[in-house]
């Protein structure tokens, strides 16, 4: 037998052998960096809440949703909801992720286990397990999630079939956590496929003539909250037929319709809208479905199939953005990266297209800077009812592959594809979880 | 290569098959000359039974010239092997006289040789047919309990699993039709066996080392849970069951269907089971009377379904077959202190099965089996709705047996064996890091007669991997207590260490066994066997907390040391991961002819380097709050664990296991059996939840229409302990089943009752983790019917 020991700074290798044809054992033992795990923080030391936060992915067919440890690809937790999710969003802080069950009327939360608190002087990350939150929402067809700066409104389309009426409810991260009552619902008086936007104590929301037969809405109107209720202030002029849509940012919030985008902004507590009709670029048939905006920024992102208009609210122009799709390609996901510097667009031909911001004067020009294929499989290959799904954290996107039934990892920053996360299931939807920014201990990449 | 160059072989010598063939005809009868309707009849190398004819005839048309071997079997006669020259104008006179027996006689079809309690060097049991149907319990260990040899680790009647001669865990093999059964249940006892009795059709126990044809982990023995989930005929016949069992109102329905329409085969089979909380003859809890009179959190509710599909040939048949297992239960005694978390265990498993079976007469190769398997288990331990740990085992096996036509009087063959077993274990309890295990074997297996002497020997190498990348040391949690400096620790960071570990181990067994038929009617056997096993990854890497076992287990990896203070503190080990290595002996003497029979067997096996759980002294914190996010905080803090370490030491167990069977009268049999185990530990000691001395009578009736069977079953007290471990007293069990059959138009029915501790005693068994929580259930009594077609 021989037994080595050798001790590097960090590395000890122990290996033993026996010497024998038959009835042979070796061991090697390798030492790699270790974890750890913040203490409950009586001597006032952050420890180390990783900056990498948590992912949850949702399973094809199945109500359990995964939670996994970025900072070493462990799972952590997997949860049983009550149903299977339809989709999921990420609270705005990152903390929670909304569930949302829509055939089954019903919204769960997972409070993802990592956060912080302002606590004055500095903001204190926390970190603990995940899990499965005592406050969940009710209510008929809940669809679309959007976000506020603090809040969150979900709308429930309601049921034509069984004469169910449409609702919207608001509320913030600390109903969430522990106020759980108290948060502004509103009935509409019939049913529709709708949107809301919080802002403040404001919500901007559909209004549908139940007279007619589409199921989308046409025009919007502004809500105040008034403790569990709102007010309806104001309905807008312009008409926004087959209204599909929303989204905010910096200065204004907006709504598609078949023939443009009706964007609402604020002067002095008096609110007007106009509408931006679409540019010629637009062919017959073709129209502004899906809004997406930075919080912060000033511009707003229509996408019309697969292609994508960069609305300026202020001069009221759309213009075509040019992320160079291949043949075939449909546009499946587009988001703005947390900083607001990247545009990242998802197509169903398994390509990753990464736009990034150029300064011509006030105005923020794109341009594509990467293209990465993203999938070794033949997307033909694809799972009935499957497609790519993206999230995005600070630093990274995540790729969920249903056909490799793994998540991959692309940096943001240098486009290139940084690991992979093996599954074992067909994963649907997926958010990450975390801080975002820098956490208070951070240690950055 | 190989293969293709193995597939070439086996076609040529299927087109040649008829090349050189006689005939050979002949008759099986009793000793008073009598013929024997309904014998079976194999001919080695030729697949399928021959059905003996009313006047006991059997016909082979064509069977090549030399040296063949027939094996002859019908029930309540002892199965003859009968060994034949066939000369070149073939054989028409052959009698083969077959032994009345009062033993029941099944074959296991776990090895390449005839084997059965009467045939082999190595001692079997096999449970089939109604005496199965009688036991079938919903657990695998609670079914075995009463076999010669067999107890179970009862864990609150909602797993268990069979403990042999002392042995389990990891030691233990539980096999599905010769596949591993792919599960946890080797890791923790609270965990369920994935392998289902209600619809299996024989479960085969191999007592003693069978390393052989099973690899590293078989080293105490094997159970084998055989069904029919791959078809081998298309005969169109099933059955079906409807029971009810008072203790627990468990409800039980399952059905076993086969068909088939000319070369091709189906299996269908389900079960469906639910049962409430059993009821107890006192406290759950030893010696804490709260008023209630059943074990808490032992409801179950099963399910599972399996089809299969096979294609028939002439030599053998090619089949396929899918399985779905789900089975959700509550794990009793898995409380904390005096807040009472229900625990629930959800479970399911995915299994793909192909076999095969090629015979061929001519040319060397005189079979080719094949087995393989892919396997997907998932369990969940929920707790307050929420998934605490999640154990998932994604296994795939494959093994190829090639058998040769006789060689200078030699029959045998070759066995390749491949398995992958990829484990994890994530959440607050998962005590075992993911790892990797692969075993690559080969063996060699070959008997012989000579005269009287039958000679079996075999050898088998193995080369088996385990890798893990992330095993976890997190050095603060394990303290000693009344260690005041270290009081702190929990408010600051912890620091838990990380290593990759890869081991390579290279086990080998060696065998030789001895059947000698000394006189009519009596054998003796002699087995003798060197087997090594590679520790499981439980055994080296775990370091966490185990509720099911209320200790914070601790691998083989790591050591105790002791610092300059005398204080105790663990770090890696300086030692040699070693192979656990055994030594045993078996002798058995048999007489199974004629109104009296009996089965005595000896045992020492000597097992050198034996992994077992040593109390280190240390406790650690279970890490197991119960602050689900309320909103009110009602964190219990930790509750601490006793830290057990796995250590390496000599032990040796030896014991005897003895059956005698008197057919008294030609419808009542009694039959007495006993066994005993003693397993210490070479330097002093003796090895935990050791089973007691047990002794047991049973009376059975089998009339026309009306069967029935009176048992009783004493388990002595077991006071030879393991340190910590605490005496257990004894208890008398009383069992009654009566069955009765009809027959309805081709349809048999059978109305049954099974009785189970009808004195309604308190059974505490010492072989249960849970002894001081859940004992055996109380009187019970099912009821329930059985049909076949």
């Amino acid at each position: 037998m021989i037994l080595q020991t050798r001790l590097k700074h960090l590395s000890l290798f122990v290996a033993a052998a026996m010497l024998a044809a038959c009835g042979d054992a070796t061991t090697e033992i390798v030492e790699k960096e270790p974890v750890v795990v913040p203490g409950d923080g009586d001597d006032h030391d952050h420890g180390s809440v990783s900056d990498a936060g948590r992912l949850l992915v949702t399973s094809k067919g199945s109500n359990q949703v995964s939670l996994y440890q970025l900072e070493d690809n462990s799972l952590l937790a997997t949860l049983g909801l009550t149903n299977e999710p339809a989709s999921v969003y990420a609270s705005p802080t990152k903390r929670y992720a909304l569930l949302v069950e829509r055939n089954d009327d019903l919204v769960e939360l997972v409070d993802g286990g990592v956060w912080q608190e302002d606590h004055g002087d500095h903001l204190h990350p926390y970190e603990q397990a995940p899990a499965l939150m005592d406050f969940s929402l009710y209510g008929s067809r809940p669809t679309h999630v959007t976000l506020g700066e603090e809040q969150i409104a979900v709308f429930f389309d309601g049921d034509g079939q069984n004469g169910v009426s449409a609702s919207v409810a608001m509320f913030s991260e600390a109903h969430i956590g522990t106020d759980n009552e108290g948060y502004p619902i509103h009935q509409f008086d019939t049913h529709m496929h709708g949107a809301a936007q919080a802002r403040g104590e404001n919500l901007f929301a559909t209004l549908r003539d139940a007279n007619t037969t589409s199921t989308l809405p046409d025009r919007i109107a502004r809500f105040h909250a008034h403790g569990d209720h709102f007010h309806q202030e104001q309905t807008f002029e312009p008409l926004c037929p087959a209204l599909h849509g929303s989204a905010q940012n910096h200065d204004a919030v907006a709504f598609a319709c078949a023939d443009g985008v009706v964007v609402i902004s604020e002067d002095n507590d008096q609110f007007t809208a106009s509408k931006i009709p679409n540019s010629t670029d637009f062919t017959e048939g073709m129209r502004i479905g899906t809004l997406r905006a930075y919080l912060e920024g000033e511009q707003f992102f229509g996408i019309a199939g697969t292609s994508v208009f960069v609305i300026n609210a202020e001069t009221g122009e759309m213009e075509a953005l040019d992320w160079q799709p291949h043949d075939g390609a449909k546009l499946l996901s587009f988001e703005v990266s947390l900083d607001g510097e990247t545009l990242v667009i998802l197509d169903s031909e398994g390509y990753l297209s990464l736009l990034n911001a150029h300064q011509h004067g006030d105005e923020l020009h794109w341009e594509l800077a990467h293209k990465l294929d993203i999938s070794e499989a033949d997307v033909a290959d694809m799972p009935e009812g499957s497609r790519f799904e993206m999230t995005l954290s600070n630093d990274y996107v995540y790729i969920a592959d249903p056909i490799e039934k793994h998540v991959l990892m692309v940096d943001l920053h240098d486009a290139t594809v940084s690991g992979e996360l093996a599954l074992g299931f067909i994963p649907n939807k997926l958010t990450w979880l975390g801080i975002v920014g820098e956490s208070a201990d951070g240690h950055a990449h | 290569m190989v293969r293709k160059h193995l597939i070439a072989i086996s076609l040529s010598s299927l087109f040649s098959a008829t090349a050189i063939a006689q005939s050979l005809q002949g008759q099986v009868v009793d000793e008073s000359g009598q013929p024997i309707s309904g014998a079976s009849v194999q001919l080695h190398g030729v697949y399928g039974t021959q059905v003996a004819n009313e006047q006991g005839q059997f016909s082979y048309s064509q069977v090549r010239e030399g040296k063949v071997e027939l094996h002859v079997s019908a029930p309540g006669f002892a199965h003859k092997s009968v060994r034949l020259n066939i000369p070149s104008q073939g054989l028409a006179d052959v009698r083969v006289v077959l032994l009345d027996t009062s033993i029941e006689v099944v074959d296991v079809t776990a090895s390449p040789f005839h084997a059965s309690a009467i045939e082999s060097a190595l001692p079997v049991t096999v449970l089939s047919g109604d005496k199965l149907r009688n036991k079938q319990a919903s657990t695998l260990g609670d079914t075995l309990a009463g076999e010669v040899g067999v107890h179970s680790n009862f864990h609150g009647s909602v797993a268990s699993t069979p403990i042999i001669r002392g042995l389990d865990g990891p030691r233990v093999l539980i096999t599905q039709n010769g596949l591993d059964a792919g599960d946890a249940s080797r890791v923790g006892p609270d965990h369920a066996v994935s392998a289902e009795a209600s619809t299996a059709t024989q479960i085969e126990v191999l007592r003693g080392p069978a390393t052989l044809f099973y690899g590293s982990g078989a080293i105490g023995g094997v159970v084998n849970v055989v069904d029919n989930r791959v078809p081998t005929d298309n005969q169109t016949r099933g059955e079906w069951t409807l029971e009810h069992t008072s203790v627990n109102d468990q409800k039980l329905a399952a059905f076993n269907l086969n068909s088939g329409l000319d070369r091709f085969a189906l299996h269908l089979d389900g079960y469906w089971r639910e049962s409430d909380d059993y009821k107890v003859p006192g406290p759950a809890e030893q010696g804490i009377d709260d008023g209630a009179d059943k074990v808490k959190n032992s409801a179950a509710q099963s399910h599972g379904f399996t089809l299969g599909g096979s294609y028939l040939l002439d030599n053998g048949y090619v089949g396929i077959s899918y399985g779905r297992l789900d089975r959700e239960y509550g794990v009793p005694g898995h409380s904390h202190g005096d807040e009472d978390v229900a625990v629930t265990a959800d479970m399911q498993q995915d299994r793909v099965q192909l076999l095969s079976e090629l015979r061929f007469e001519q040319g060397f190769i005189s079979a080719i089996r094949t087995k393989l398997s892919y396997t997907d288990y998932e369990h969940a331990e929920i707790e307050s709705g929420l998934v605490g740990t999640t154990f998932a085992n994604e296994s795939k096996e494959a093994r190829v047996e090639f058998l040769h036509n006789e060689v200078l009087g030699w029959h045998g063959g070759l066995s390749l064996h491949y398995k992958r077993s990829d484990f994890a274990a994530t959440g607050a309890e998962a005590f075992t890091p993911p790892s990797v295990t692969d075993s690559l074997a080969l063996a060699l297996m070959e008997e012989r007669h000579f005269g009287p002497l039958l000679a079996q020997l075999g050898a088998r190498i193995e080369r088996v991997t385990l890798k893990a990348d992330n095993v976890l040391f997190p050095e603060a949690v394990v303290h000693a207590h009344g260690d005041e400096g270290h009081e702190d620790l929990s408010h600051g960071d912890q620091v838990i260490r990380r290593f990759t570990a890869e081991h390579e181990f290279e086990p080998y067994s060696l065998s030789a066994g001895l059947v000698w038929d000394f006189s009519e009617g009596y054998n003796l056997g002699l087995s003798l066997s060197h087997s090594q096993r590679a520790p499981a990854a439980s055994e080296l890497l775990s370091f966490g907390p185990h509720i099911g076992t209320g200790s914070y287990e601790v691998g083989a990896l790591f050591k105790l040391y002791q610092d300059e203070h005398g204080d105790a503190y663990l770090g890696l080990t300086d030692q040699a991961v070693d192979l656990e290595s055994a030594n045993n002996l078996d002798l058995t003497l048999r007489k199974f002819s004629g109104d009296l029979g009996f089965i005595l067997n000896g045992f020492y096996n000597r097992v050198d380097n034996y992994y077992y759980q040593q109390n280190t002294g240390l406790f650690a914190e279970s890490g197991h709050d119960h602050s689900h996010d309320h909103d009110h905080d009602h964190d219990h803090g930790d509750e601490e664990l006793p830290v057990y370490l796995f250590a390496q030491d000599d032990v040796v167990l030896h014991g005897f296991e003895s059956q005698l069977f008197w057919q008294f009268l030609s419808e009542w049999k009694l039959t007495l059996q006993g066994d005993y185990v003693r397993a210490r530990l070479q330097d002093g000691g003796d090895l935990p939840r050791t089973p007691p001395l047990r002794l047991g009578a049973n009376l059975a009736y089998e009339g026309q229409s009306l069967s029935g069977d009176l048992g009783v079953t004493r388990y002595f007290n077991q006071d030879r302990t393991a340190a910590l471990e605490s005496d257990t007293d004894g208890y008398t069990l009383v069992d009654l089943n009566l069955t009765y059959h009809l027959g309805v138009s081709g349809h048999e029915l059978a109305i049954y009752l099974k009785g189970h501790n009808l004195t309604d005693e308190e059974a505490r068994p010492h072989t249960s983790f849970l002894k001081h929580l859940a004992p055996l259930p109380g009187r019970s009594v099912a009821l329930g019917i059985r049909g076949y077609f």
